[in-house]
């Protein structure tokens, strides 16, 4: 969980351009939005890139900040969009041909996706990076709007009542886009899990 | 998600909801621990949390970064940019002290009647530099929300986001302030922070004090509206070959057509703009029934109220109470000629008829409560007024002059102020409109000598 009332203090010393308070939040979020940004997009260094343009834009939108959500749902809201758009963007130039970015990862975005899926099959356990694969593929096929429920409500201090705010949705529609994704993936990985 | 064997109130078909929550780690303390107990005496839903953990977990190892996120590269990358990004533009606005006076200065020479007294508005320089923040790249940011009406919660607004406004219209407003109305059926495109496309019908805009450089241009037709910092106004277009038009009430617009240069449009004018070729010389408009869709509200800081007194004994008198308030938090100074009468009109419908009748008041209709409480008639002079944040000025009017019969009306009172175009052929420059809650009131018999409006 976050500190919401201690992050509110920090936003306006933000606002007034105070960077030791933009420094104390971007040390609070940097792992979780971190994690959250590389598993939208498996990429290490456009993960980095998302994480310091999320950071930069709350530095510029602080002194029009209006304090109607909690400052983690205002933070996530902004890497959320930033994630969709990295992705957008990567589908494009892989569709125009061009390289992807430079990340420790080859495989990232609509590849995974658009790999061969060894559907449901007897079970086999897979070890590294092909089980890593495996999963990836998986999250991968899952719908946009599931894959965004998942990655959010996993991510560290997140409830699915934030969730809910970041994407501006019902309760209900992230519990149930949430259900349907985990049975995806049951589907999909119930042979590679560990007894 | 399998069945549960033992389910006798339902309870576990909504604990089965949360199961996939809780493997993530996505449900609140209280609800985890409901949940938790009700799985250590329900072997249905731990049989489902079993099944959802090995997998969710599977999915949260196997996703993570095999190396963490280099965030010292990061923050040191931003650390830079900050540096190098003009701070100035970040700055807080300086608190703001000194006094706004706001002076209504009267074309006095020529003015006949009191009805149509030439007013100009000047706004003393400011107190400091109040700085606007924008967001620099507002890409992907949420411009701001929509709320179309009777909506329970505003949407956030992306660049590029299409937003049509239904049956009842719909509201946009900006992190920046800038607040964007589209009357029934309108269609407009946020372009960017600073610019909409409207695409269909009618919508409305204020760009608040600061904002620069905010454009609305008709999305099938030439029309190009840039609004000045302060603009209140409104675009209406009609598509690949009509005659689009921009109407302001407030602060002024730059008015641009297919062909030719911009033309100013200032409070209280509108112009019409043909699909090919320049837009028209503007010509006044009716500021209050053009804009009274949107609620006729004035950036400057000041509200027009009316209050009428209870019905008193049959025949007795019947008193409205007009009152300009100063709703900011700095004193304003009004100056002018007879600045605060002769710029009422009333807009008054009796129950059960479908259209008000506009009427103006003239001064000697009005008079003024003194300190000792007796009402005095309103001068018609040069005065100053200088009214506190929260202070009002008041006049009362007597309401039997202006109706025909006795009976239940709504009043809502305006107040309107823009200069028009002076014999020397000096351009429309300054104003706003105002416009107060309607009130119901209840009328008694008509003043024996009044005359029809
Ligand atoms: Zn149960």
């Amino acid at each position: 969980m976050f500190d919401d009332a201690a992050e509110r203090s920090l936003m306006k010393r933000i606002a007034r351009g105070d960077s030791a308070a933009f420094e104390a939040l971007f040390k609070t979020y940097e792992k979780a939005v971190g994690n959250f940004l590389y598993r939208m997009c498996y990429d290490t260094a456009l993960a980095e890139d998302c994480l310091q343009e999320t950071f930069m834009r709350l530095w510029k939108a602080a002194p029009n900040w209006r304090g109607e959500s909690k400052v983690s749902t205002f933070i996530f809201q902004i890497a959320k969009n930033l994630a969709l758009d990295a992705r957008e963007k990567v589908f494009r130039e892989r569709a125009r041909g061009g390289r992807s970015s430079d990340g420790d990862d080859s495989k990232s975005g609509k590849e995974l996706a658009e790999a061969v899926d060894p559907g449901e099959g007897p079970a086999h356990k897979l070890e590294g990076e092909e089980l890593r694969q495996a999963v990836r593929r998986a999250l991968e096929s899952l719908p946009e709007e599931q894959r965004v429920v998942v990655h959010l409500a996993q991510s560290e201090g997140l409830t699915y009542r934030e969730v809910s705010e970041i994407l501006n949705l019902p309760v209900g529609t992230v519990k149930s886009r949430m259900a349907a994704a985990a049975d995806a993936l049951r589907r999909k990985l119930q042979r590679h899990v560990k007894d | 998600m399998a069945e549960t064997a033992v389910d006798t109130a339902g309870t576990c078909a909504r604990y089965q909801e949360d199961i996939p929550m809780l493997a993530v780690g996505a449900l609140s303390p209280e609800e985890t621990e409901a949940l938790q107990k009700h799985l250590q005496s329900c072997a249905a839903c731990r049989q489902v949390y079993e099944n959802n953990r090995g997998v969710l977990e599977l999915v949260r190892q196997e996703s993570s970064p095999s190396v963490m996120l280099n965030s010292r590269r990061v923050l040191e990358a931003m650390k830079k940019r900050m540096a190098e990004e003009s701070r100035s533009v970040y700055e807080p606005a300086p608190a703001l002290t000194a006094k706004a006076r706001i002076y209504w200065l009267a074309g006095l020479a020529g003015v006949a009647a009191a009805a149509c007294i030439a007013i100009a508005l000047l706004i003393a320089p400011d107190d400091g530099k109040h700085i606007p923040v924008i967001p620099g790249d507002p890409d992907r940011i949420a411009v701001g929300e929509a709320q179309p009406a009777g909506a329970a919660k505003p949407r956030p607004v992306f660049k590029g986001d299409r937003i049509k406004a239904e049956a009842t219209g719909a509201r946009v407003s900006y992190a920046t302030g800038m607040d964007c109305r589209l009357r029934q059926d309108a269609e407009l495109f946020c372009v960017s922070v600073s610019a909409v496309e409207l695409a269909d019908g009618v919508s409305a805009f204020y760009v608040p004090p600061g904002i620069e450089g905010f454009q609305v241009r008709g999305r099938e037709s030439n029309t190009t509206a840039s609004a000045q910092t302060g603009a209140r106004f409104m675009l209406r277009v009609s598509g690949k070959n009509g005659e689009d038009i921009v109407q302001v009430a407030e602060g002024s617009v730059d008015v641009r057509g297919k062909a030719g240069a911009a033309v100013r449009v200032y409070a209280g004018s509108g112009t019409r703009v043909p699909a090919a070729g320049t837009p028209d010389a503007p010509e006044p408009i009716d500021v209050v029934a053009e804009f009274g869709w949107v609620g006729n509200q004035s950036s400057k800081n000041l509200a027009c109220e009316f209050k009428a007194s209870e019905y008193p004994t049959p025949g007795g008198i019947w008193t409205g109470t007009l009152a300009l308030r100063n709703t900011g938090e700095r004193a304003l100074t009004v100056a002018g000629y007879h600045p605060l009468g002769s710029n009422y009109q009333l807009e008054i419908r009796k129950e059960g008829e479908k259209s008000s009748s506009f009427t103006k008041i003239a001064p000697r209709q009005l008079s003024k409560r003194s300190a000792s409480g007796n009402a005095e008639p309103v001068m018609e002079t040069s005065s100053e007024v200088t009214l506190e944040p929260g202070q009002s000025y008041e006049l009362e009017v007597d309401l039997r002059t202006l109706v025909k019969e006795g009976g239940p009306y709504t009043v809502a009172a305006h107040y309107q102020v823009f200069s028009q175009p002076k014999a020397s052929g000096a351009e429309s420059k300054w104003g706003f409109a105002l416009r107060s809650d309607a009130a119901k009131v209840f009328a008694p018999l008509p003043k024996p000598e009044h005359k029809a409006p």
